[in-house]
């Protein structure tokens, strides 16, 4: 998962040639575009807003093994919902919230399946930590540290995860949270502080992300 | 919780890092993903219709024709690649997923398939397809040594191009082989059986379809006739998730696929996520007949389908029966250890909890969840008694001193 990257196609030149006229638009008429059907609109949207997608899905998920399939996943929602998007003007956070939907959904899916994967040996969970530690990136600290903050996370309820990965690892704003999520300010607020209480609380069983929290948690003011 | 917000700043700054080294390591975004995204957002609005609009009969019409579907041969192109690494579990659901070797080998994985790479080398590999199909290209050099499992089967390679495809619901196997040789063994074979350019083979729990007379010897069981192998690459191997249209009673070596019909339906719906249509089933059969007659398997089935419809009571009942039935068995120890984790994370009983654990760790004490169990036994008891929790923090880190529970036992025994 560590070395995702998009791949040309190997499709007939005819269809390449047809495939190429490039679509140049604002969102409004990417959107247009995406209800007519036009490819070129969905690759332009696609290229557009695949950053920002794969960006808030890692906040929630880390560098999951199945990463590239919620991606995908949340470019298949977007599409198929394009009628209920009112302003595309709001097109960013209609997009995100479908991210933060299809994460969740991934999630519950693993959760529901938690107790056939001990009975036949797998963990979902210890993929996604061995996606930390098989990254020869970063120092042994970094992992040990992502490795431990990802543990947490896991431990979570899946709405009070969310709600703490948008706020604290993306930076959104409380109100921006409620947005993506769907909920009310106050139902954030609820959710976000016994996500904190806990990941605090758990934060000493993995003395590499202590050891962080005591450094760079002293840099905020 | 201002401390909290540098930590996360930093964690998001680090993936940021690793978002650009990955992006750094792109090429351009296919032509073709505009309108591979919006052929699939097509066919789940006319999926979608379909389900809502159709009788019953149409939709398990329409759910094994996708299942066909999604077994056949795709030509499209990948639209995301992995590099191999070992202990990757690479998921396609929408669309192909390439996954890259160092010796320049491929598996392109199909949409709506699983494979976990087990083992990955230099010039080797182990993996293993959880569902679906694979199409794997395997440069051939001296010490390539190549092997793609699919429940019990094991197809070992050189250097070939071939596809796999397994239906693990069915235990339906197919290997089809485009160019050199394969030797495929396990399952419903007896001895390990080559198969050659052009020719395939199909073996399902119940039934076997074959595709080269030598195989027949090779087959436990019942006699087996020829089949047709495939034409081409893009034609389907023989549908894995639907009887082969070739198989004909004479050819059919029946196997006992489940001892209760019923009972494998609510399993196959618990397995599949449909956790309420499961315990309905199992109600409607008599939830209490199952936790006498069900296999131990099957209950923890049907302690997952009640712990995820809200009904705890009922997953403590048919862990509980498993812990009567199968005494000492695998299965009777994993109810030990699912008992504990209910007790303590649904019923805050953690006296119950710390004895579920024990008696975990009694029955296994090497076994696969031993240290998670002890961790968590521990955990129980600092909720109860720290002089007791303190003797139990020392004997973990005795045990397991670099464990997940480490940092919390030292802190248990204080400075």
């Amino acid at each position: 998962m560590s070395r995702l990257r998009l791949v040309p196609p190997v499709d007939s030149p005819e269809r390449a040639a047809a495939l190429s006229t490039h679509f140049a638009g604002d969102d409004f008429a990417l959107i247009a575009g995406i209800r007519r059907g036009d490819g070129a609109a969905a690759r332009a949207f696609f290229e557009r807003y695949h950053g920002m997608v794969e960006r808030t899905l890692v906040r929630i998920l880390g560098f999951d093994s199945e990463l590239a399939d919620t991606i995908q996943e949340t470019f298949v929602r977007a599409f198929n919902s394009t009628h209920l998007l009112r302003d595309p003007q709001a097109l960013a956070s209609w997009l995100i919230q479908i991210a933060v939907c299809a994460a969740r959904d991934l999630i519950r899916k693993r959760r529901r399946r938690w107790w056939l994967q001990l009975f036949s040996g797998r963990d979902d969970t210890a993929e996604q930590q061995d996606s930390a530690g098989t990254d020869t990136e970063l120092d042994l600290e970094a992992r040990e540290a992502l490795r431990g903050a990802q543990a947490i996370l896991d431990g979570l309820p899946v709405d009070e995860r969310l709600a703490f990965s948008l706020r604290r690892f993306e930076g959104m704003e409380l109100k921006e949270v409620a947005l993506a999520c769907k909920c009310s300010l106050a139902t954030i607020k609820r959710r976000l502080g016994r996500a904190e209480i806990h990941f605090s609380a758990e934060v000493p069983r993995y003395p590499a992300l202590e050891k962080w929290l005591a450094e760079k948690g002293g840099e905020e003011t | 919780m201002s401390r909290l917000a540098g930590l996360g700043r930093h964690i998001a700054e680090l993936q940021d890092r690793k978002l650009g080294e990955i992006q750094r390591h792109s090429t351009a975004v296919p032509e073709s993903i505009g309108e591979q995204l919006l052929s699939k957002s097509r066919q789940r609005r006319r999926r979608r219709r379909l389900v809502v609009g159709a009788s019953l009969a149409v939709v398990l019409a329409v759910g094994s024709l996708t299942a066909v579907n999604r077994l056949m041969p795709h030509d499209q192109a990948t639209v995301a690649a992995v590099h191999a690494e070992a202990g990757q579990r690479v998921t396609a659901s929408l669309l192909d997923i390439s996954v890259s070797f160092e010796d320049g080998s491929a598996a392109v994985l199909s949409s709506g398939s699983v494979l976990r790479t087990e083992m990955v080398g230099p010039a080797s590999a182990s993996l293993r397809l959880e569902r679906g199909q694979v199409r794997v290209h395997v440069i051939h050099a001296p010490t390539t040594q190549y092997a793609v499992h699919a429940g019990p089967y094991t197809v070992a390679v050189t250097g070939t191009r071939f596809r796999v495809n397994w239906g693990p619901d069915k235990g339906a196997f197919a290997v089809g082989v485009d160019e050199g040789s394969v030797r495929v063994s396990g399952g419903l074979l007896t001895e390990p059986v080559d198969i050659l350019p052009g020719q395939s083979i199909s073996l399902e729990q119940g039934r076997e379809s074959l595709g080269h007379a030598a195989l027949a010897g090779a087959l436990a069981g019942a006699p087996a006739a020829m089949a047709p192998a495939p034409a081409s690459e893009n034609e389907p191997l023989a549908p894995t998730e639907s009887p082969p249209a070739s198989a004909e009673p004479a050819t059919t070596a029946h196997r006992p696929v489940a001892r209760h019909v019923a009972a494998t339906t609510w399993r196959q719906q618990a397995e599949a996520g449909h956790y309420r249509e499961a315990m309905q089933e199992a109600e409607r059969r008599g939830f209490d007949g199952i936790c006498r007659e069900a296999s131990g398997p099957e209950l923890l089935n049907l302690a997952e389908a009640a712990r995820y419809t809200g009904q705890t009571g009922r997953a403590e009942q048919a862990l509980k029966a498993v812990r009567a039935r199968f005494g000492h068995t695998d299965e009777a120890a994993l109810s030990a250890y699912l008992l504990g984790r209910i007790a303590a994370e649904v019923r805050h009983d953690y006296s119950g909890a710390a004895d579920w654990f024990r008696s975990y760790l009694v029955a296994r004490p090497d076994g696969r969840l031993s240290r998670e169990a002890e961790g968590r036994l521990l955990e129980s008891l600092a909720f109860m008694d720290r002089s007791t929790a303190r003797k139990a923090a020392r004997k973990y880190l005795e045990h397991y001193p670099s464990g997940p529970h480490a940092a919390f036992a030292r802190n248990l025994l204080g400075p």
